[in-house]
């Protein structure tokens, strides 16, 4: 066996035992603990989010950090480190192929967790794809700008209109703003209410069909209303299995130890064992409790019945790998050099 | 034996000391757990309902509001804002008949007001005001919702609902305040209890009102008050009775219909 190979095979059995127990523990918790807060959970899975998302984190904290203190390269001054460097190939002289294994203990453990807990706390047995829709111009629609088109960025049939916009103060009446809606040009059965307060959310369901563009057309009212990045989506008609969304949630739980990882590669070639570690503990609670990152949108998204494998959900990801890749690279250039 | 053994052999000895002597009660240990947690918890929680609420989800974001009141059980505008969101959410659902949506808003207002009146234990001085909250939501909910009236016309309608909570109030913290403002709630009780088809129900309010209002500390809009309230009983026992002052007031709109 390789060199990498017993670091990845190593790392990832040391790692999955030692984050099982906390991992385990903290998943039974939190479904206790949701069954005895929760007495109407079915009627808002989402408001379980906190019950997913903790024991998926414990997992990525505690892999994480196993892996860190378990392989001597990830930082300075740690006994074995200099036998290590001399034995294993590679600018990270293993690290890579221990955050490797790190990530495959991770996903050992947050797949089946994910997929054995959101049916647990409530998720929807099916999921469907949520697009954000696109003003065109400035997004506001009122008695002198009537019109406002949204393009919608799937060309798959959809379902359902959810309008969120701002309301603005009135500029001749505190009367509340009807709104008409056109779908490629047809207009749509009326809204069930005119808009009064900001983020008042109205959803318009209508036969599955693929749509272009919606317009809306002012019908009337005093107060001005404006469209930003999230006052408007559709819902896709084309439902997809719950546990696919739940695998989902247990990749993305990944990303945090991925980042962590290579922060701890980065930061472990020039600091000893504390620093590191902070560093990576932070890392991962930032990027999962903290809210920064895909994961903690994800969870709540899995609880709602929202598909993740969307654009957005992919675009997200792809900033917290490129931070993880980019720390990965930056730690093999600090000890190339430092070998020189 | 180490210093470090001494000083944790010290600190378990201290503990359990104090515990023994102390003796906490397991709500008391809860208090504490929820004190401790608090500020570890309640960024992300307060996190989690403004999403809810952004979201558009009113059971969502009431959902996560319960979550964040339990570490905060003490916090009685708290739980009447979040209950008072809750019940007054619009309904974003479409398709649906309007009785539907009607019984979906009976359902969110008797669940915030159940789960306000579960807060009053914890309120301490600010009971009464929680109390005042809770009584009126029904009277608000029905304004702002269309055919909530009627349907809450089983459950006694809502000035019934909103004088229960305000004879709770009167009874717990008797005061002058809580005293008057139920005897001038008077009106539009009546009127709900006509709207039911209830005459007798209502001439009881009506004397029941006309008999306090001799408590009443302004002792000149107590009489006018009483005389308005004894005409618009003449007139609906079926008397001969001078209803132009009572129907020139507004404050007695509530029952100008059945006195035409």
């Amino acid at each position: 066996m390789s060199a990498r190979r017993r670091a990845f095979g190593l790392t990832a059995r040391r790692c999955a035992l030692r984050a099982l127990a906390p991992t385990l523990a903290t998943a039974i918790a939190a479904v206790v603990w949701h069954r005895a807060w929760s007495a109407d959970a079915a009627a808002a899975p989402g408001a379980a989010s906190p019950w997913l998302g903790l024991p998926l984190a414990i997992a990525a904290l505690a892999t994480t950090l196993t892996a860190v203190v378990f392989w001597p390269t990830f930082a300075q001054k740690r006994p074995g480190r200099a036998v290590i460097e001399r034995l294993q190939p590679g600018p990270l002289a293993g690290a890579g192929a221990a955050a490797a294994g790190a990530l495959a203990a991770t996903a050992a453990l947050t797949l089946p967790l994910a997929a054995a807990l959101a049916p647990a706390l409530g998720a929807p047995a099916t999921a469907f794809a949520v697009h954000a829709l696109t003003p065109v111009g400035d997004g506001l629609l009122d008695a002198s700008q009537p019109r406002l088109a949204l393009r919608c960025p799937t060309r798959a049939p959809v379902r359902e209109l959810r309008l969120q916009p701002l309301v603005g103060m009135p500029t001749e009446s505190w009367q509340a703003t009807a709104v008409r809606v056109f779908a490629d040009g047809v207009e749509l059965p009326p809204l069930p209410s005119a808009f009064a307060d900001s983020r008042q959310a109205v959803r318009l369901a209508f036969p599955p069909q693929p749509v272009r563009e919606f317009e809306l057309l002012y019908a009337g009212g005093g107060m001005p209303l404006a469209f930003d990045a999230d006052a408007a989506a559709v819902a896709a008609a084309t439902t997809h299995p719950a546990v696919a969304n739940a695998l989902a949630v247990g990749l993305l739980a990944l990303l945090p130890a991925f980042v962590a990882l290579g922060l701890a590669a980065l930061i472990g070639s020039m600091a000893p064992l504390a620093t590191t570690l902070a560093a990576a503990a932070s890392a991962v609670f930032l990027l999962t409790v903290g809210g920064v990152g895909p994961f903690q949108p994800a969870v709540v998204a899995v609880l709602r019945g929202e598909w993740l494998a969307t654009a957005a959900v992919f675009r997200a990801a792809a900033a917290s790998l490129a931070v993880g890749a980019a720390a990965m690279i930056a730690a093999m250039a600090v000890r190339a050099q430092d070998r020189r | 034996m180490t210093a470090t053994t001494v000083a944790f052999g010290v600190a378990v000895v201290g503990a359990a000391g104090a515990l023994g002597l102390l003796q906490p009660a397991a709500a008391d240990l809860a208090a504490a757990t929820q004190w401790a947690a608090r500020p570890l918890v309640l960024p992300f929680a307060w996190r989690g309902v403004r999403a809810a609420e952004r979201a558009g989800d009113p059971g969502e974001a009431f959902a996560r509001a319960r979550h964040l009141m339990r570490l905060l059980p003490q916090w009685a505008d708290g739980f009447a804002a979040f209950a008072y969101r809750f019940a007054l959410a619009a309904d974003a659902a479409t398709g649906d008949d309007p009785a539907l949506r009607a019984e979906r808003a009976r359902s969110r207002l008797l669940l915030a007001m159940a789960w306000m009146d579960g807060a009053r234990a914890d309120a301490g001085r600010h009971a009464p005001g929680l109390l005042q909250a809770l009584a009126f939501l029904p009277e608000v909910a029905v304004r702002t919702t269309p055919g909530l009236t009627a349907r809450l016309r089983a459950d006694g309608g809502a000035a019934a609902l909103t004088d229960r909570w305000l004879a709770v109030a009167e009874q717990q913290f008797p005061s002058d305040a809580a005293r008057e403002q139920r005897t001038f709630y008077a009106a539009p009780l009546a009127a709900n209890l006509l709207a039911a088809g209830d005459r007798d129900g209502a001439l009881a309010v009506l004397d029941t009102a006309i008999a306090r209002s001799r408590d009443v500390a302004d002792q000149e809009l107590a009489a006018t008050w009483r005389d308005r309230l004894t005409a618009i009983r003449r007139a609906l026992a079926g008397e001969p009775a001078d209803l132009r002052a009572a129907l020139a007031d507004p404050r007695f709109a509530a029952l100008h219909p059945y006195l035409r």
